[in-house]
């Protein structure tokens, strides 16, 4: 059933779900998922949640927003809206990113040129509230309307007239977390104009005006970062307890029986990973340790509040959260007395403490920061590593490039040297480098398990990647071939974790997927046993 | 002075009043967090590929390897032939760049008859029978250059309106001052074209109107087409700033101000400085966890802007 053709008027109007998902109208996948019946569902709210939660959007609810009680509750979050709009638009509130969200309002000559380098509507079969340019064309109808004089006459006289209802900012808000800020819309765009910013700006007026964002990024995300340590919920005390045993980890499977350094005053470097690695995928932070022990590095690991995650959710949705953030792990930096912050794999962590907040930080507190890409890239070619890449021959290896790293900070070589040096078997997707396609975990969605959010963010937001992986891999794409997958970003393996267990990838094609740093160690000559296990995690 | 003159005077200040008051206004937007995005082509060595200084170990004690070669050739792509457009929308470039270049000619009319008056102003025999090859070769480029912009400005406005009414993808984004400012132009290409054809085949009337108009003395009579083709000028030259056409001042911003700007935050420099002074605005958001009424600074010390965090 092809989608309601949907204009940027129905986003006001009262009533249902504005888009209906059907899988058979998405995009249709390559070998062996090219039939219906392997698209995994997308599950339908039950009627609990519908009346609990608003999802008059697309029948998804990301955020949770529960229906206000009382038509004064409305009035009360509409007026706040208002205000968060005026604000976004004032330079002493948004400084932050006022010149390019006006150039984003004032300049688009709708070419519909960032429609064909979304990956979102692309692949969702072209639904029309996914277009980069509805959600923009939304923020410019309200800018354009309730902020700019005299535009309630101009609205209405240049028929692009809109109404701030309880429908459209409950919709906005939902759509706002239908883009991964990815910005390959941006990068399309020959005027400059950039749709993933606005996302972003949305949110915002949401978080720093009436207080609404996902749990999993606010209060579970950047406000337990800050008061317990981290994101996860790992307190000091736990993050120890996790070294001990990636430490013990590391002596059964290598024999390899060292201490890791912690808050080591002076250290030239400070490493910092993303936590959830300790949790999730411990053999990466247990690769980097090996490395960096044979490479003979002074550096430490920090278990100071904050300072064991390298994360910063603020960068998906909060100007302040993200400062606060920064300026946490700088100061962190800062007291060990290290020369530099090497970030671990992380996109949104390199992101968001190298380039955007390079403008927080000021002072001492602007501690040199330095993608773990490049240092490691660099000990790989210092030859201090015994390296053989016969040791990872039995496999064939894809890359894919985390957009925050790629697209948004230029590393692009470093990574594919590495590779090159300790796989014999690489081969590129299509596109690559810094055109890549998002995982469909970017923009916080990774981390967003919500109702029936992950089944949207598995078909409609990772359906690109799962493309890309599959068709790199198409000539060997039988279980018989072993393939890998090397992510090297903590948040996209989350995402890739997610997408391949709903498609049974790895069963059914055989393809695992990884960090980098464990490719190194798997190339190790000093190590006996292979490091890298080939089983699903 | 005839009416058609001071038109054309009024519509050159809004237009240039509007352009620099446009300009002033974006450029004194206050420094916004860093949104760079690759590829970026002063990143010598590696502009192609879109890497930058981040590839590189210790990138902060290295010179910055700038090249402004790189971005001229960059701009010099996206102005002449819209590089963006022709790599990630084929089917408008074939209409875009028709319609660019033909407004890049014409602004090559209206220097070449600038030009032409110039000389009549200085006494140089600018006619058709004039002895010197320079001045015929002047008056020959100004046909054939005229002639391209009218007729590549008019095939590109028709083909880029054609495809905003016809597709839906198009038409459903479009507001009317799309459509009025496709129209506009339309209509000034064609009565150009016409004007040209039937009553001024060597720019003869056209430059003594500039002539006149630089010369500030009156003009005579002219053809009704050229009177209306003159008119429409005047129009679209007093509308322009107020449109989304304007775009050639804004891609100067969101290309140099925002994606390409990676301006390291340099300790002691002056941009460091400005920094500061914009962390200590004021913070007037409202939600529970922000720090109202503190300084951005002191918001972010604290983990939830409470006081004595
Ligand atoms: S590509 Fe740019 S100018 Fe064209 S519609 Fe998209 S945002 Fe607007
Ligand atoms: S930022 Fe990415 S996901 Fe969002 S609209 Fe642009 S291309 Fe689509």
């Amino acid at each position: 059933m092809a989608a309601k053709r949907i204009t940027p008027d129905d986003i006001s109007r009262p009533g249902g779900q504005l888009v209906e998902l059907d899988p058979a109208q998405f995009r249709p996948l390559p070998s062996p998922y090219d039939k219906l019946e392997l698209e995994p569902k997308i599950r339908c709210l039950t009627r609990e949640q519908m009346d609990r939660f608003e999802c008059g959007l697309d029948g998804v609810s990301a955020v949770m927003l529960p229906r206000p009680e009382s038509e004064n509750d409305k009035r009360a979050m509409l007026e706040k809206f208002l205000a968060g709009l005026k604000r976004l638009f004032n330079g002493h509130d948004n400084w932050t990113f006022l010149q390019p969200l006006l150039l984003t309002m004032e300049y688009c000559s709708q070419c519909q040129t960032c429609s064909g380098a979304c990956r979102i509507f692309e692949e969702s079969g072209e639904i029309e509230i996914y277009r980069p340019g509805y959600r923009s064309g939304i923020l410019r109808r309200l800018y354009k309307k309730y902020v700019k004089s005299g535009g309630k006459i101009l609205s209405r006289l240049s028929g692009n007239d809109i109404d701030l209802t309880w429908n459209l900012l409950a919709r906005l808000l939902e759509l706002s977390y239908r883009c991964t800020i990815c910005r390959r819309c941006a990068q399309a765009c020959p005027i400059g104009v950039d749709n993933g910013l606005v996302t972003r700006e949305i949110r915002k007026i949401f978080s720093q005006e009436l207080g609404i964002a996902p749990k999993q990024l606010h209060e579970l995300g950047t406000v337990q970062h800050l008061r317990k340590g981290s994101s996860t919920g790992m307190t000091p005390p736990g993050f120890l307890d996790n070294i001990e045993f990636m430490e013990d980890e590391i002596r059964e499977k290598t024999g390899l029986d060292f201490k890791w350094p912690i808050d080591k005053a002076g250290a030239d470097i400070l490493l910092v990973h993303n936590a959830g690695e300790y949790l999730a995928w411990p053999e990466n932070p247990e690769a980097f340790a090996i490395i960096l022990e044979a490479a003979g590095i002074n550096y430490t690991l920090s278990s100071e509040l904050s300072g064991y995650d390298g994360v910063n959710y603020g960068v998906w949705y909060d100007d302040m959260q993200l400062a606060r953030v920064a300026v946490r792990h700088a100061g962190i930096a800062k007291k060990l007395g290290v020369k530099k912050i090497v970030i671990g794999e992380c996109g949104h962590s390199h992101k968001s403490l190298t380039v955007i907040a390079d403008r927080i930080l000021t002072g001492d507190l602007n501690v040199p920061r330095e993608s773990s890409l490049t240092f490691l890239n660099e000990i790989v070619k210092s030859g201090r590593l015994r390296l053989d890449p016969l040791r990872n021959a039995d496999m064939q290896v894809t890359l894919h490039d985390p957009c925050n790293m790629v697209r948004l900070m230029g590393i692009v070589k470093p990574q594919r040297e590495i590779i090159k040096a300790v796989c014999p078997n690489f081969r590129e997707m299509m596109p690559n480098g810094v055109e890549n396609f998002c995982c469909g975990g970017g923009g916080g969605f990774a981390i967003m398990p919500n109702l029936n959010f992950p089944d949207w963010r598995i078909s409609v937001a990772g359906r690109a990647k799962l493309r890309q992986v599959l068709d790199v891999f198409q000539d060997i794409i039988s279980s018989e071939h072993k393939k890998f997958l090397c992510a090297p970003c903590s948040n996209c393996k989350g995402q890739i974790r997610d997408l391949f267990s709903a498609y049974g990838v790895f069963e059914r094609c055989n393809i695992l997927y990884g960090g980098l740093a464990e490719l190194i160690v798997n190339a190790m000559t000093d190590i006996k046993n292979p490091f890298q296990q080939w089983e699903w995690r | 002075m005839p009416a058609l003159q001071i038109s054309i005077y009024a519509s050159l200040l809004i237009f240039a009043v509007g352009i620099v008051v446009k300009t002033i206004k974006i450029s004194r937007m206050p420094i916004h967090l860093r949104w760079d995005l690759y590829p970026i082509p002063h990143e010598k060595g590696k502009e192609r590929y879109g890497g930058s200084r981040h590839e590189d170990s210790d990138w902060w004690t290295k010179p910055v390897r700038s090249s402004i070669a790189g971005e001229v050739k960059e701009i010099a792509r996206e102005i002449f032939g819209l590089k963006t457009l022709h790599r990630y929308n084929r089917g408008l470039w074939y209409f875009s760049f028709p319609f660019h270049l033909g407004l890049y000619a014409l602004i090559g009319l209206i220097v070449l008859l600038s030009t032409g008056a110039l000389l009549m102003m200085w006494g140089v025999d600018f006619s058709a029978d004039s002895a010197s090859l320079y001045i015929r070769l002047i008056r020959f480029s100004t046909i054939v250059v005229g002639a391209l912009g009218w007729a590549l400005g008019l095939i590109g406005s028709a083909g880029l309106l054609l495809t905003r009414t016809l597709r839906k993808n198009y038409r459903e984004f479009s507001s009317v001052s799309n459509y009025f400012d496709l129209l506009l132009l339309l209509t000034l290409f064609a009565v150009g074209l016409s004007a040209w054809l039937s009553a001024d085949l060597s720019y003869d009337f056209l430059r003594t109107f500039v002539h006149d108009l630089i010369s500030f003395s009156a003009t005579g009579d002219l053809p009704m087409l050229i009177r209306i083709e003159i008119s429409l000028a005047a129009i679209f030259l007093a509308y322009l700033p107020f449109t989304t056409m304007t775009h050639f001042v804004a891609k100067f911003f969101t290309y140099h101000r925002v994606r390409w700007d990676d301006s390291p935050n340099a300790p002691g420099s002056r941009l460091e400085r400005d920094v500061v002074e914009a962390l200590g605005n004021r913070v007037s958001w409202t939600a529970p966890h922000i720090a109202t009424g503190k300084t951005w600074s002191e918001g972010a010390a604290g983990d939830r802007g409470e006081p004595g965090n």
